[in-house]
């Protein structure tokens, strides 16, 4: 089932709204942020989600990450304080 | 007493007592507006100008004999086309902004000439009114023959009619400050706040860069309307002095509020043309100086005079003073088709002047325009594509705008939990405003929730033509990506 999700990639100057789909992982969502944000931001290193306060694991999908229609992530990188 | 003012105050004190009716049914609190006082108690009210009838009507032909001979003169087609494309902009975004939203105000106005609770204060209300409406037309008519030469001047007419997003944010704000407030909230609102307060900033502020460019046409109208802003706004200030002396609490959230909302939609309108899209040569100040020469000092005294507080939210302000419109002006380049008028993108020279006015907060936006140089510079002129958005972006459920507050390494966005719904806004005051007077609000809309609903489409294109625009009319680079220092291969 496709969820929209409020996005917000670490050094961009807005938020964003994702199509994201439950089954997808939480490395494939991270993938499309750092691509929707591409104008504006380019992320170097690893790319970490962040929902609720923790960092997601890359593996799971978002559906078992706990990621729910319009709740709010974060995209960041290794090592910028994320 | 002068013969004058005598004659003023026996031409404009004109109230008598009811015996037909009450006072409360004749002038109800609903349209009057929050505290409802008698007739009595507003019986002081005055304002500086007292203009009569006919010396309104004298002053206006003046203005207007004035202003079309100056139009006649300098606003044809091939005045305009000799100007800088990124003062365009600014012309294009102004004059879309102003008639329809100068038109509300001729409602506002004439509520508060038949709500207003003294006969001086509904007189000088009317004559706001009469303000207004040609406030409207002027752009209307100044455009008009510009529409030939350049569909987007087209926008004029059309923002307000459309569910382009910049429309949805100006709506929202004009419905509620001009069309659905009592007389007291409209005259603080409209006349203290928004346009004793920040309507400084376009008439004297890009009058000066108007003139700086070589826009006439810009310039006279500007000064022409502000003589007329200059002298109804003075409506606000007595009626703020009365609320303050009966409600003061009351009086302190409609500045609060009103300081905040108007703070949010001038970064737009003034902010992107301030600091971007007026060639560096013609600024004289960036957005930042401009409000702290004309708004801080201003509404400081002013306040302090009337015995209330700095606006809640005053400390916020200060703190997005310097990156906010930034924000707002980067995301906004790269949705530019989202927009009826075009973009420049800021070269070294401008970054440089950016970074000297912005030391603190310019050194978090410059690796976003480099990013996007670099993206100019990989794609070539003419593909704008590359550096545009396609995803679509989130708006703030109170004042609709961008989620654009904070800063690139801290999105102040806020979200909100509550039965049946999710918010989210772009900072904690828009938040505590919503929540304030959330039966205002709630229904209301925004465009990712009419995506969301189904009524609009989630995907770019289309939803450009949802908003009412097309290849003709869309925003782009106002150079499309030739710009000089794109060529020379380096980083500034």
């Amino acid at each position: 089932m496709a969820i929209p999700v409020y996005a917000f990639v670490r050094g961009d100057t807005l938020g964003l709204v994702v199509l994201a789909v439950e089954t997808e992982s939480v490395d494939e969502l991270a993938l499309r942020l750092s691509r929707a944000a591409a104008p504006r931001v380019k992320l170097d290193g690893k790319l970490h989600v962040l929902h609720r306060g923790r960092v997601l694991r890359g593996s799971l999908t978002l559906n078992q990450a706990g990621v729910r229609a319009l709740d709010r992530v974060d995209l960041t990188t290794e090592g910028d304080g994320g | 007493m002068p013969l004058r003012d005598e004659w003023c105050d026996l031409a404009r004190k004109l109230d008598w007592s009811f015996s037909y009716a009450e006072e409360r049914q004749v002038f109800p609190e609903a349209l009057s507006g929050t505290p409802w006082l008698s007739a009595q108690e507003w019986r002081d009210w005055d304002e500086p100008f007292r203009s009569t009838y006919a010396e309104y009507v004298s002053t206006q032909h003046k203005k207007e004999v004035s202003f079309q001979a100056i139009a006649e003169a300098v606003g044809r087609v091939e005045d305009v086309s000799k100007l800088d494309a990124g003062w365009l902009s600014v012309v294009k975004l102004h004059m879309a902004t102003l008639p329809l939203a100068e038109f509300a105000a001729v409602v506002g106005n004439l509520r508060a000439a038949r709500f207003g609770r003294d006969s001086a204060w509904r007189m000088t209300s009317l004559l706001g009114a009469l303000d207004e409406l040609r406030h409207t037309q002027l752009p209307l008519r100044a455009m008009h023959d510009l529409v030939r030469y350049d569909q987007q001047f087209e926008w004029t007419h059309r923002l307000f009619h459309s569910d382009d997003w910049v429309a949805v944010a100006g709506r929202h704000l004009v419905d509620e400050l001009l069309l659905g407030s009592d007389a007291i909230e409209f005259a603080i609102g409209t006349h203290f706040v928004f346009e004793t307060g920040f309507t400084n900033l376009q008439f004297i502020g890009l009058t000066a860069m108007a003139k700086a460019v070589g826009d006439r046409l810009f310039e006279q109208m500007l000064q022409s309307i502000q003589t007329d802003e200059a002298r109804h706004a003075q409506i606000g200030h007595p009626v703020l002095k009365k609320l303050v002396q009966i409600d003061p609490a009351r009086a302190q959230r409609l500045v609060n509020k009103w300081f905040w909302r108007s703070f949010r939609f001038f970064a737009v309108v003034t902010g992107f043309a301030m600091d971007y899209l007026t060639p560096l040569s013609a600024r004289r100040a960036s957005f930042k100086e401009f409000v702290e020469e004309w708004v801080l000092d201003q509404f400081q005294s002013s306040l302090s005079e009337l015995g209330l507080e700095l606006p809640k939210y005053w400390q916020a302000f200060i703190d997005a003073l310097p990156i906010y419109h930034h924000m707002l002006y980067a995301s906004a380049y790269t949705y530019r088709a989202t927009t009826w008028f075009d973009f420049v993108l800021p070269g070294p020279a401008e970054r440089a002047w950016l970074l000297q006015k912005y030391p603190q907060t310019w050194p978090e936006l410059e690796p976003v325009w480099c990013n996007i140089e670099e993206r100019w510079r990989a794609a070539g002129p003419g593909v704008e594509w590359f550096t545009h958005g396609t995803t679509p972006v989130g708006f703030c459920n109170l004042c609709q705008l961008v989620l654009c507050g904070g800063a690139p390494s801290r999105n102040s966005a806020v979200f909100v939990e509550a039965p049946g719904r999710r918010y989210v806004f772009c900072s904690e005051q828009c938040r505590e405003l919503f929540f304030a007077e959330p039966e205002r609000y709630a229904a209301h809309q925004g465009v990712v929730e009419r995506i969301l609903a189904g009524k609009a489409p989630a995907n770019l294109l289309e939803l450009l033509r949802y908003f009412g625009l097309s290849d003709a009319s869309w925003g782009r680079d106002v150079t499309s990506g030739d710009y000089d220092f794109l060529r020379g291969g380096g980083r500034p």
